[in-house]
């Protein structure tokens, strides 16, 4: 079921806050197990055993390593090695066997990170194994952030399901950020999308500012969908008495790669800083380890993104973005005298939608004719892109508007004001229902 | 964060979590849409395990949401406003009329039909022509910013089809005092099919008729296509046009013995989209008699609907006019050229047909 729904918006939710505001404290936990077993199955049933097994399989090696200590390590490892297995054979097997085609299971990605952080953090001992499978399988399958996170750890959600109630405040925080991801994806990221479809089409004759133009629609496009997705995940979570983290935080307000990554899908980054950077050694063994490790760490993003060799590349491309900041970049932007202080935002921002370029073109030549568009051709706007380019020239400046913070340090009243009619055009715009695909969920 | 800040847009929500999904459903269904001419998706019915069964909720739940129509209308002004439109298969022209947006030639059909055209032209072995109606946006001084293609396929037509004679019309029609098209619909109106067959006369032979020599009849109330896929509600309605050439006529279509003794249906006057009003609409085949004395010649006309509103204006120069509209026509091979003998082939198709139509391959 997609948030951005009619029925999810107004049938799915209202039945899930009714129960929870009606069923008695001890049954709000399976209700809403198996409300989002529903949710997650309604557009495809078999895809809830897949979910079904990474529940089981994390909360019974968690279980067996609470329980059994000497052979910790080795359910550790085995159920990583399952659960990897399980994610490889979904999303990976085609990239490996040509012409082998699976179903890839919505959020599988997020799914068995949340899993695998799980069994990790009780062999640290970080947290105790859960007892009940109701709790566990609530946490993993959570409908606000199953789908596209943000990733979260058991030890953060786990308390906060055991007092699962409806209140005033968390209604009415949860409702206001759900309508302003709703209306980033609805009104910012569907056109943007739109528009990103056209003129990747043909970069041969967009000339260098329509391809530029294309590229700066799906950067548009991917954030809006991407952090609107978890503004919505967050509010749902708020209405829900569950508070969620913080995914996006501005990204393309940057002033370095590095920063970008701190504000960019921020429980992704700390998954792999806690799961895989910091455990191959971090920054503690010196610069050339530190440089590896940086290295596998963007590989592993990377392909994290998709089963493609465009998206390892494009993990790479950041971690040498990276390395060169570590290095002296990073140096040589904060030397820079104030009056200059826009050039590494701006040099940022080219790295990020060279990086999105990269990112959305998973055939090696469409990635060439794309970065050879970018680079060489025409300065002349063919007139279809400059109809479409001026045309869209409002949307542009929403979704620049929309990039800072500055349209939330409005007074309360205009807020809400804009949020009723932010909902009334979203009602509008699910009715109408063309174009509405959510980027994340095959990641 | 204080929540009470927000908590006027908590209620505003939350009633509207409450009030939409009752109105749904408490209010009675609609089975047929009128202002968008289609049928709304009926209750699905349960299918364990399959997409298709989600897929039919939402189409429910979509067709039959509490003020859809406006909420449509909402999402259209939307779009409008903030460019999006652009990308929209209608356009609004500052005057307001509703055109076809553009025809996308990447990856078209055109280059297959035109050679599917031409060798049937060849096989004929007939005087052939082919007219392409310009878009309504093609021809708007309003819309020429746009970059419609019209303009290049109607240059290059005669490399594309060489044994057709191609009635240029693009250039007649940017230069003609406007309107020739309908505000609501994408086709010409009488002025427009007039002008088309001014132009045709000397490709086909014959002396135009002066435009006093039909009767002219008007049918308030036409809201056309364009005007149903744009959801733009408050466009005011046009007028549809017929240019009756008062002959003696007998009008069959492929496969009724019935036969009508006028071009024009007025029952479908009635309805909202009244075009159909021409010819009954558009029949696989569709034989035209001018019973007038001393008219002779047999013409053959493959077309789509542009043709409709043509056939009145061509019926006083031919004895019989026979019309096949590729799209509802399933004849075996060699069925057309066996209506004949004809004097003459007139082949009428928009681009967005000749990009767009998969039925060409029934052209042999």
């Amino acid at each position: 079921m997609l948030f951005s729904s009619l029925s999810f918006l107004y049938f799915y939710l209202p039945a899930v806050l009714l129960g929870q505001l009606l069923l008695p404290q001890a049954a709000r936990l399976p209700f809403l197990f198996a409300a989002s077993l529903l949710f997650y199955g309604w557009g495809e049933p078999g895809a809830v055993l897949v979910m079904l097994l990474c529940i089981l399989l994390a909360y019974l090696a968690a279980r067996a390593i609470k329980g059994d200590p000497p052979r910790r390590r080795l359910y550790l490892w085995l159920s990583i090695s399952l659960l990897l297995a399980i994610l490889a054979y979904h999303k990976y097997a085609g990239m490996v066997v040509p012409g082998f085609v699976v179903a890839l299971p919505a959020g599988i990605s997020f799914f068995t990170f949340q899993a695998i952080a799980y069994v990790v953090d009780v062999y640290r001992g970080q947290i105790q194994a859960e007892t009940r499978l109701v709790p566990f399988g609530t946490f993993i399958s959570f409908f606000p952030q199953l789908i596209a996170g943000p990733i979260e750890r058991y030890g953060d959600i786990r308390p906060q399901l055991g007092g699962l109630r409806l209140s005033l405040p968390g209604l009415a925080q949860g409702a206001r950020l759900f309508t302003i991801g709703l209306s980033k994806k609805l009104l910012l990221a569907n056109p943007m999308g739109q528009l990103w479809e056209i003129l990747r089409q043909s970069p041969a004759t967009n000339g260098i500012p329509g391809n530029w133009l294309g590229i700066l629609a799906f950067a548009f496009q991917i954030y809006f969908d991407f952090s609107g997705y978890s503004d919505m995940a967050r509010g749902l979570g708020r209405m829900l008495g569950v508070t969620l983290r913080v995914n996006f935080n501005y990204p393309y307000t940057a002033a370095s790669v590095t920063d970008f990554w701190r504000r960019w899908h921020i429980t992704l980054s700390a998954w792999f800083r806690e799961y895989v950077y910091i455990p191959l050694g971090g920054n503690r063994r010196g610069l050339p380890r530190q440089l590896f490790n940086i290295l596998a760490v963007w590989a592993l993003t990377g392909l994290w993104h998709g089963a493609s060799w465009n998206f390892v590349l494009w993990g790479l491309y950041y971690a040498l973005l990276l390395t060169l900041e570590k290095l002296f970049l990073l140096r040589a932007w904060q030397a820079l005298p104030g009056w200059l202080c826009w050039l590494p935002r701006l040099a940022t921002m080219l790295f990020v939608l060279l990086g999105w370029a990269i990112f959305a073109h998973s055939d090696p030549h469409q990635l060439g004719a794309a970065l050879r568009g970018l680079l060489r051709g025409g300065w002349a706007l063919p007139g279809q892109v400059q109809a479409q380019a001026l045309s869209y020239l409002p949307l542009f400046l929403a979704c620049a508007l929309a990039c800072v913070p500055w349209p939330l340090r409005l007074p309360a009243w205009a807020q809400n004001i804009a949020l009723a009619g932010l909902l009334a055009l979203c009602t509008a715009a699910l009715v109408t229902q063309g174009y509405n695909p959510f980027l994340y969920f095959r990641f | 964060m204080d929540y009470r800040r927000f908590l006027p847009y908590g209620c505003v929500f939350l009633a509207a979590l409450v009030l939409l999904p009752l109105l749904f459903l408490l209010t009675p269904q609609l089975e047929y849409s009128q202002p968008e001419r289609r049928y709304l998706s009926p209750p699905p019915a349960f299918r364990w395990g399959s997409g298709a069964f989600s897929q039919a909720v939402e189409d429910h739940v979509n067709d039959h949401f509490p003020g859809r129509l406006a909420l449509l209308r909402l999402d259209a002004w939307r779009r409008q406003l903030v460019g999006q439109r652009v990308l929209d298969p209608v356009w609004r022209l500052g005057d307001g009329s509703l055109v076809e947006a553009p025809v996308d030639l990447a990856g078209t059909r055109l280059r297959d039909n035109l050679a599917r055209l031409d060798a049937f032209a060849t096989q004929a072995g007939l005087p052939a022509c082919l007219m392409m109606p310009p878009a309504a946006g093609a021809v708007s001084h309003q819309a020429v910013f746009y970059a419609y293609p019209d303009a290049e396929v109607e240059e290059a037509l005669p490399r594309l089809v060489p044994n057709l004679r191609v009635v240029p019309l693009l250039a007649a029609f940017r230069g003609a005092e406007p309107p020739l098209y309908y505000r609501t619909d994408p086709h010409w109106n009488a002025r427009g099919a007039y002008l088309a067959y001014t132009r045709l006369a000397d490709a086909l032979g014959f002396a135009p008729l002066p435009a006093s020599a039909f009767e002219a009849r008007e049918s308030a109330g036409f809201y056309g296509t364009t005007y149903g896929r744009s959801a733009l509600w408050e466009t005011p309605p046009d007028y549809l046009q017929m240019w009756d050439p008062g002959l003696p006529l007998r009008l069959r279509f492929g496969g009724e013995d019935r036969q009508h003794a006028s071009l024009f249906f007025t029952s479908h006057l009635q309805g909202a989209d009244q075009y159909p009003a021409f010819l009954d609409g558009n029949h696989g085949l569709s034989v035209v008699d001018n019973l007038s004395p001393g008219a002779n010649g047999h013409l053959l006309v493959l077309k789509d609907s542009f043709a409709n509103s043509l056939i009145p204006l061509l019926a006083p120069h031919y004895a019989r006019i026979s019309v096949v509209d590729l799209r509802a026509w399933r004849g075996a091979p060699g069925d057309i050229l066996a209506l004949g003998p004809f004097d003459a082939l007139l082949a009428v198709y928009s681009l967005s047909m000749l990009a767009g139509d998969s039925n060409f391959p029934w052209l042999r």
